[in-house]
């Protein structure tokens, strides 16, 4: 999908919308999930923003039931669906392309593209983090990351896989635990501040 | 393997389902418990660890972008309870703020009719003093009686969600109106009609 334009009216220099602050304080974890769920940094970024759009046009239509505290558990709904959506295309396309010179490109253009930010911790941690992160199954993943930088609750995670609140933590002690063992040699080492 | 299916069926039968392994009964144990949505403090530890490192800024073209999106959709207030359901216009306090009063009113109304009822137009001071014989009084005449009830469904309406026990609940918001009838003794009727609001809470998805 194609990016939209900036409006012209959004001057550099103004003070920032409520909208600003929501997407500042709220936009990196909804990415982050984005980017767990998809294959590249931007296949996320439009997913992303096309559950905002889907957000903002039930809103201006009237049809959003909920308020304000209910668009995070939306938009994790819709970015988990439209990333489905866009792996099934993407399954497709790939059956018919010769694929191996799209990946190295593509694992190239991800490093430029962190999981995390550089100010937060060390590269050698973020590195790992991202790496066994991506390296987890799925399932285990997404409830990880909607649980620890989404703070989404358990109930609220049950809620937007479909499962129930227990089976959610079920993957989510199963995902922490694989999580801990895979990053166990490092962390011996003393390689991270983890 | 013998041929005959009833005896292959009894060797089947002989056979037991193999016995829940230790991790699994524990699991099901804590789900049956509730502990199983409870972190222990190591796990607590290691989550916060991770927690420590922050997600990606978004870079300012995305922001840009998702801003663009926005730009003719005004950013709406939050409501800390009830969440206003899309399509009504007034805000549910002042609709709740006409409905106690008119409530309000026709309690005080039906309380008038029934005060004289009930005292057949006489004084408080008289009424005290004739409060033992009350118990015991015929209607009198010119006394206003029962003559007919009738309740209607006004109106039913979603008013939302509200979060409850971390569970999303859809808010039912009914009126009735409650109409009394009333005869006096000269056949004359009057009718008093009540407002009453409730509220019903129904578990629900968000969409």
């Amino acid at each position: 999908m194609d990016k939209m334009m900036p409006p012209s009216t959004a001057a550099a220099g103004s003070a920032p919308s409520e909208w600003r602050e929501w997407l500042q304080t709220n936009g990196p974890k909804l990415l982050l999930f984005a980017r767990q769920q998809t294959r590249s940094h931007e296949d996320a970024e439009d997913v992303l923003q096309d559950a905002m759009v889907k957000l903002i046009e039930k809103i201006r239509h009237d049809e959003f039931i909920g308020g304000p505290e209910a668009w995070q558990p939306y938009i994790y709904t819709t970015i988990r669906r439209l990333a489905i959506d866009l792996s099934r295309r993407d399954d497709r396309r790939k059956r018919r392309e010769d694929t191996v010179g799209l990946d190295e490109e593509e694992a190239q253009q991800q490093s430029f593209h962190p999981w995390f930010e550089t100010e937060s911790s060390d590269d050698e941690t973020r590195v790992q983090l991202e790496k066994k992160l991506r390296e987890l199954p799925e399932k285990f993943a997404e409830v990880i990351v909607m649980k620890i930088w989404g703070e989404r609750t358990f109930a609220e995670i049950g809620e937007i896989l479909g499962i129930s609140q227990n089976t959610a933590a079920s993957r989510y002690r199963y995902g922490l635990e694989a999580l801990k063992r895979s990053l166990g040699g490092a962390r011996r080492r003393g390689d991270l501040s983890i | 393997m013998p041929s005959d299916p009833s005896s292959v069926e009894d060797d089947l039968r002989q056979l037991r389902a193999a016995a829940l392994d230790e991790s699994l009964l524990a699991r099901l144990e804590a789900c049956a418990d509730g502990s199983l949505v409870q972190l222990d403090p190591a796990e607590i530890q290691f989550e916060q660890r991770l927690r420590a490192i922050s997600p990606a800024p978004l870079s300012a073209s995305l922001v840009a972008a998702l801003e663009a999106s926005v730009t003719q959709v005004p950013f709406p207030a939050a409501s800390p309870k009830i969440v206003r359901f899309p399509g009504s216009g007034k805000s549910s306090a002042v609709r709740h703020g006409h409905v106690s009063w008119a409530a309000a009113a026709a309690v005080a109304l039906i309380g008038a009719f029934a005060g004289w009822h009930f005292t057949g137009g006489r004084s408080a001071e008289s009424l005290a003093d004739a409060a033992p014989r009350a118990q015991i009084a015929r209607p009198i005449p010119s006394a206003l009686v029962p003559a007919g009830f009738n309740r209607d469904l006004s109106e039913a309406r979603d008013e939302g969600v509200v979060w409850q026990s971390n569970q999303p609940h859809r808010v039912l918001k009914v009126t009735y109106q409650d109409r009394v009838t009333l005869r006096d003794a000269g056949g004359r009727t009057y009718q008093v009609e009540q407002p009453r609001v409730e509220y019903i809470l129904v578990p629900a998805k968000t969409d």
